[in-house]
């Protein structure tokens, strides 16, 4: 079977760049106003100005974009890695540590199966983002006031704009995603994701909507957002994000340092061979994390992770393939 | 060891000419069996010797078929070479007749119930299969019930089982390949497909990796499974059994492999998609609407089964915000009497649930039911009206118990996640759920069978296998066009 029996399986790619999207958008502190909304979707513009010459581009990468693309990964991984740390600890989730060794524990997990297994994963878990978002629009729409669209907005367009451009970064990433892909297939995706972009617009007005007045809200206004627009009167939907959500980013932050490593071993001795070191180092790192600055610190910690995982495939020698992309 | 070794290469040995030796070789590498039976015999004027097991053949067949004609025959050969070549070219003893040139050979035969005639200056042999040894009938299933479907299950015998499905399937397409494996059991194991519908690499390398097996005994499916799915540790299976030869039969019609294995009343099918264990032959017996109600209340049931306990103890630990005021009263109404934490009160149901469910598996029948008595209905309201457990609490656990029994193929695995979940849960709150689950996910994600994912056709997609999964559309519309397992291999563009 060749690829344009089967353009289906273009869905992965498209699931993790929208994915990674997505969790960088849940994490964010920006206020959902209107002014945010057309901020995102003028981002949306830019981006797609960014991406069609990247997407025409049929010759391989040189060298120096390839670094280019590894420092992206990691500053991609580091900022997720960040970002999802100041949620749990604005969620007061219990035993952030002990969250966060698991977490990164799962993420080095990720990083020792096969890759195409980050593809299949990210497309069920849109699956289930997309699905709640629908559930989430729809709710919030019948639960909000068009009047609070109007509320004066903490913040500039350009602000908005920058922020929302911000969080498009792992759409660069895109031109790795293709692969050998047929030109078809890229024009397709290139479509797909531009066509997803607006939705983001859609729940940020969907946000001023229903939680204009809050500006001044600290931490998550997507959670805010959700726990405005309840599902019922028993029990509210946030628990599905709050599920969702680390899921959601130990994903993309695997895939990013699998942008980052580009090189990955086929096949390691056994889980726990693998996992004990990686995670021997991710325990006495987090202890550092616990520090207040997790940006750096997490910089720190996922260079460590990814310089032990080539050594100790190198203490075991195994085939190694070189990634197509 | 030395003595072993050598019997092991005596055993390999070919047949000689000289009766006596061959036979005396016969009654060494069978030292002190009681079953082996040499009859010595004289047929056609050639001194002879009719070897079998006792207990695996039928007396009145061997007399009737073999015994009879062979004392009959008249004195007018000078060779046991052309004693046999006679036996063999104008007397029919046996639709099964086969040509032993080794001693190994021999023992197989022997001892899966042919009777064996050595004749003097013959330096091969010929073995009739003249099988009568006791073997359980055709039955209903024991584990895969269904209404509509047919009745009857595997048994423990392979031609049996062989036969049932070439009763369903009468297209010479059909294979049906037997192969030997077991370095002391010498297990007969039968490959079935159909060659038009099965990819030819996936049968290649399911018979070498059968053949390679360092294995001494086969004695149940899971003998084999390590051989035949990933070397990667998972908790889900990428070979599927099953007792019923009509779900066989489907299964093959999609491209895919069977083993049958002798002794074993279960079918391995390769490969299993995760999603085919949420659906039953009556799935396509009973109208398409009702069927994809009952698919959607199984995924329902598998979620609750696994994540019902470890959300409960989660939202009731760590987050009792998302709970409505009355609902958190009520709860926590009932948890102020219970002596013990939630956390541990939830545990204890849950592995006691687990004792009770083995003691009553591995009894006689007839005291296992009491013991569900016992243990269900005694033990669940001694510790409620005591206060020891509070009543949601039970309600939840008795829930997703229930909704576990929907997937009986996937009891291992909800039993292993829902209590890691419930861990997760009350360790980590929603956010250890969700690093847990997304670690399950990817497990589930990484698991394959010879290049085939589990999770698809979801991931990677494939639209016409997509469409028994969500939902069973009817037959006038499935007959359009059968998939096979080919559509859903592994992308040869998927990243390795």
């Amino acid at each position: 079977m060749n690829p344009v029996e089967r353009p289906q399986t273009g869905i992965q790619p498209w699931a993790i760049l929208i994915l990674c999207r997505c969790v960088l958008f849940f994490c964010g502190k920006t206020p959902l106003t209107a002014v945010y909304a057309l901020g995102t979707l003028l981002s949306m513009a830019a981006v797609g100005i960014l991406l069609v010459p990247l997407l025409l581009c049929t010759r391989k990468l040189l060298l120096p974009c390839h670094l280019l693309y590894r420092f992206a990964g990691i500053y991609t991984a580091a900022l997720l890695l960040s970002e999802l740390y100041d949620l749990l600890s604005a969620q007061q989730s219990p035993n952030p540590s002990a969250v966060f060794v698991l977490m990164l524990l799962a993420v080095c997990y990720g990083l020792i199966l096969p890759r195409r297994t980050t593809g299949r994963a990210a497309a069920l878990l849109m699956l289930l983002t997309a699905a709640a978002m629908l559930v989430l629009l729809c709710s919030s729409i019948s639960h909000g006031d068009p009047l609070l669209l109007y509320t004066p907005a903490p913040h500039t367009l350009a602000q908005c704009f920058w922020q929302a451009m911000e969080q498009n970064l792992p759409l660069v990433f895109l031109p790795l995603c293709m692969g050998s892909y047929p030109a078809a297939l890229r024009r397709t995706w290139l479509l797909r994701i531009l066509g997803s972009l607006p939705v983001f617009s859609l729940l940020i007005a969907a946000g001023a909507w229903c939680c204009g007045r809050l500006t001044q809200w600290e931490g998550s206004p997507f959670l805010l957002l959700i726990a405005q627009t309840q599902g019922n009167s028993a029990i509210r939907t946030d628990g599905f994000w709050a599920v969702l959500i680390p899921a959601a980013g130990v994903t993309a932050i695997v895939f990013c340092l699998q942008v980052a490593i580009g090189r990955t071993p086929e096949y390691l001795p056994s889980f726990g061979e693998t996992l004990l070191p990686v995670g021997i180092t991710a325990a006495i790192a987090i202890l550092f994390i616990m520090e207040n600055h997790p940006l750096w610190v997490s910089f720190v910690l996922l260079i460590l992770c990814l310089g032990l995982l080539p050594l100790w495939a190198r203490l075991h020698p195994q085939k190694e393939v070189r990634n197509e992309a | 060891m030395d003595s072993q070794a050598h019997l092991h290469c005596m055993e390999n040995d070919p047949l000689g000419r000289d009766l006596q030796v061959n036979l005396d070789r016969i009654r060494i590498l069978e030292k002190d069996s009681s079953d082996l039976l040499i009859n010595p015999v004289t047929v056609g004027g050639i001194a002879c010797a009719l070897v079998s097991c006792e207990g695996m053949l039928a007396t009145s067949i061997i007399t009737e078929l073999i015994l009879r004609p062979l004392t009959t025959l008249p004195a007018q050969f000078t060779e046991g070479s052309a004693l046999l070549e006679h036996l063999q070219t104008y007397r029919l003893l046996s639709t099964d007749r086969i040509r032993i040139t080794d001693y190994a050979m021999l023992f197989r035969t022997v001892n899966s119930g042919f009777a064996v005639l050595l004749a003097e200056g013959a330096d091969f042999a010929y073995a009739f299969g003249v099988q009568g040894y006791d073997r359980r009938s055709v039955s209903e299933p024991t584990g895969e019930l269904n209404l509509y479907g047919a009745k009857d299950a595997f048994t423990e015998t392979i031609r049996s089982n062989m036969s049932l499905i070439r009763r369903r399937m009468k297209s010479p397409l059909l294979t049906q390949q037997l192969i030997v494996c077991g370095s002391i059991s010498r297990t007969d194991l039968c490959l079935c497909y159909l060659r038009d519908r099965v990819p030819p690499a996936l049968v290649a390398e399911i018979r070498t990796k059968l053949e390679q097996m360092p294995v001494e005994t086969i004695l149940a499916t899971g003998y084999l499974r390590p051989f035949l799915e990933q070397k990667r540790p998972s908790l889900f299976h990428s070979a599927g059994t099953s007792e019923r030869p009509d779900v066989v039969c489907a299964k093959l019609l999609e491209g895919r492999v069977a083993v049958l294995i002798d002794g074993v009343p279960y079918a391995l099918v390769i490969p299993q998609l995760f999603c085919e264990v949420f659906q039953t032959i009556d799935d396509y017996n009973c109208k398409p609407v009702y069927a994809v109600l009952i698919r959607w209340l199984k995924y329902l049931a598998f979620v609750l089964a696994v994540l019902l306990p470890g959300c409960y103890l989660a939202v009731a630990l760590w987050h009792p915000y998302l709970l409505h005021s009355t609902l958190l009263q009520l709860l926590a109404q009932s948890e102020q009497n219970a002596p013990f934490s939630l956390a541990a009160e939830l545990l204890g149901v849950l592995l006691m649930y687990e004792i009770i469910r083995e003691a009553g598996l591995r009894l006689p029948r007839a005291v296992s039911g009491a013991v569900s008595i016992v243990g269900g209905l005694i033990i669940g309201d001694a510790a409620v009206s005591s206060g020891l457990i509070s009543t949601p609490l039970l309600t939840i656990a008795a829930i997703s118990v229930t909704a576990g029994f929907v997937a009986p193929e996937l009891h291992q695995q909800i039993t292993v996640l829902r209590l890691l979940f419930v861990a997760a849960g009350g360790l980590l709150g929603l956010t250890g759920i969700g690093i847990l689950g997304i670690g399950v996910l990817y497990q589930l994600c990484a698991t394959e069978a010879f290049g085939f994912p589990i999770t698809a056709p979801v991931v990677p997609f494939s639209r016409r296998v997509f469409r028994d999964v969500l939902g069973r559309r009817n037959f006038r519309r499935m007959a359009q066009g059968n998939f096979t397992v080919e559509e859903v291999q592994m992308h040869p563009h998927e990243p390795r």
